[in-house]
């Protein structure tokens, strides 16, 4: 009997990063990507969101919608016709070297060429004595072609720093 | 997706428990009961053995609230290494804060004796990189409260916790305040990466 849940990539980095991609997805019903990252971005309070592409599309096919509190703000946000997925939060360089921040990307579905591919996705920039960052959203590629590829870059920082790891999954429907 | 792929995690418990989401432990409290523990030596396999742990929950409380804190300790560390981020609504109203340093985190609010009977409070707790010595150990915590048929009496919680400290996490333990209910449910998984 195939396993309902099976682990298909790790990429852990032994030097910074500019980007991960998984281009080898096997054939399940959804995937699921597990991170532990941090970026280098060196601005203050010290995270940096995170920047999906799905078969190298950089084009405006991207909407999202978005949850998240920083500190004492909750705020909510919406993109539409974006150029990628775009979802919060990891720690970067002016915060403590042990801090990282950890997300769960889902994608839906992804080789059904029927339908555009939902994402879900749940994140946090682990909060010090200062600040914190949580995130929940969903996001939408607009184009019924399979995922044969995932791309994970930071936002605004060059690159990933080393020791950031990324964790590909596949769940099965039977 | 989380609900079917934690369903299809949680029947797979036996010898076909062979893909990468394995369940190590299980605790359903029959009486009521101070505080829950999980420990790595307790579990079926050691926490070694996996790169993240998910906890999921169903509790309910002896002491009377709409949602008692349950107090987490990893480690036996009470110590102010802690600090969490949350954002939470009621449905009435929407708010985030940051709560730290201090000295336990709290991976879920549970419905307390005075509340509707039989209502209990949910939550899925990931935890990352358990056994990574080279940084702080980062909690996601998913958590719903429905306390009542009332508005205002339920809530949900996304919150972010980190133990600030670099050792292998080996032990963490509950309490509530009170009591557990009899019939609160905890389930541990290991998430591994390879499979097997």
């Amino acid at each position: 009997m195939a396993d309902a849940y099976e682990h298909i990539a790790t990429t852990t980095l032994g030097s910074d990063t500019a980007s991960v991609t998984f281009s080898s997805l096997g054939s399940y019903e959804h995937l699921q990507i597990r991170a532990s990252a941090r970026s280098t971005l060196n601005t203050t309070p010290g995270y940096d969101g995170i920047d999906c592409r799905f078969n190298s599309d950089a084009g405006a096919n991207y909407d999202q919608q978005g949850l998240h509190g920083f500190n004492s703000a909750d705020a909510q946000d919406e993109h539409a016709g974006i150029n990628d997925l775009r979802f919060w939060a990891v720690a970067s360089d002016p915060s403590n070297s042990n801090l990282f921040g950890g997300f769960v990307l889902n994608i839906l579905d992804y080789r059904n060429t029927n339908k555009n591919t939902s994402v879900r996705v749940y994140g946090c920039r682990g909060p010090d004595s200062s600040n914190g960052f949580v995130f929940f959203g969903g996001a939408l590629w607009e184009d019924t072609s399979a995922v044969t590829s995932v791309l994970l870059a930071p936002q605004s920082g060059s690159n990933w720093k080393s020791g950031s790891s990324f964790d590909l999954y596949g769940l099965r429907s039977s | 997706m989380q609900i079917a792929l934690l369903g299809a995690a949680a029947s797979a418990g036996g010898p076909s428990d062979t893909g990468s989401w394995h369940a190590i432990a299980s605790t359903t409290l029959t009486s009521d009961t101070a505080s829950v523990t999980f420990t790595s030596s307790g579990s079926s396999s050691p926490w070694s053995d996996y790169q993240d742990l998910v906890l999921v929950m169903a509790a309910r409380g002896t002491n009377n609230g709409v949602g008692i804190g349950v107090t987490t300790e990893i480690n036996d560390d009470s110590a102010n290494n802690y600090n969490w981020q949350n954002i939470i609504t009621n449905g009435a109203s929407v708010a985030a804060a940051r709560t730290g340093p201090i000295g336990y985190f709290r991976p879920c609010h549970i419905p307390g004796a005075d509340r509707s009977a039989n209502f209990f409070g949910a939550a899925v707790v990931h935890f990352w990189d358990v056994n990574a010595t080279d940084r702080y150990k980062t909690i996601l915590s998913q958590d719903g409260n429905e306390a009542a048929n009332a508005t205002d009496d339920n809530t949900i919680v996304l919150r972010s916790s980190v133990w600030a400290s670099t050792a292998a996490m080996t032990k963490f333990v509950m309490n509530p305040g009170g009591n557990f209910k009899s019939g609160s449910q905890f389930d541990l998984y290991g998430i591994r990466t390879s499979t097997g």
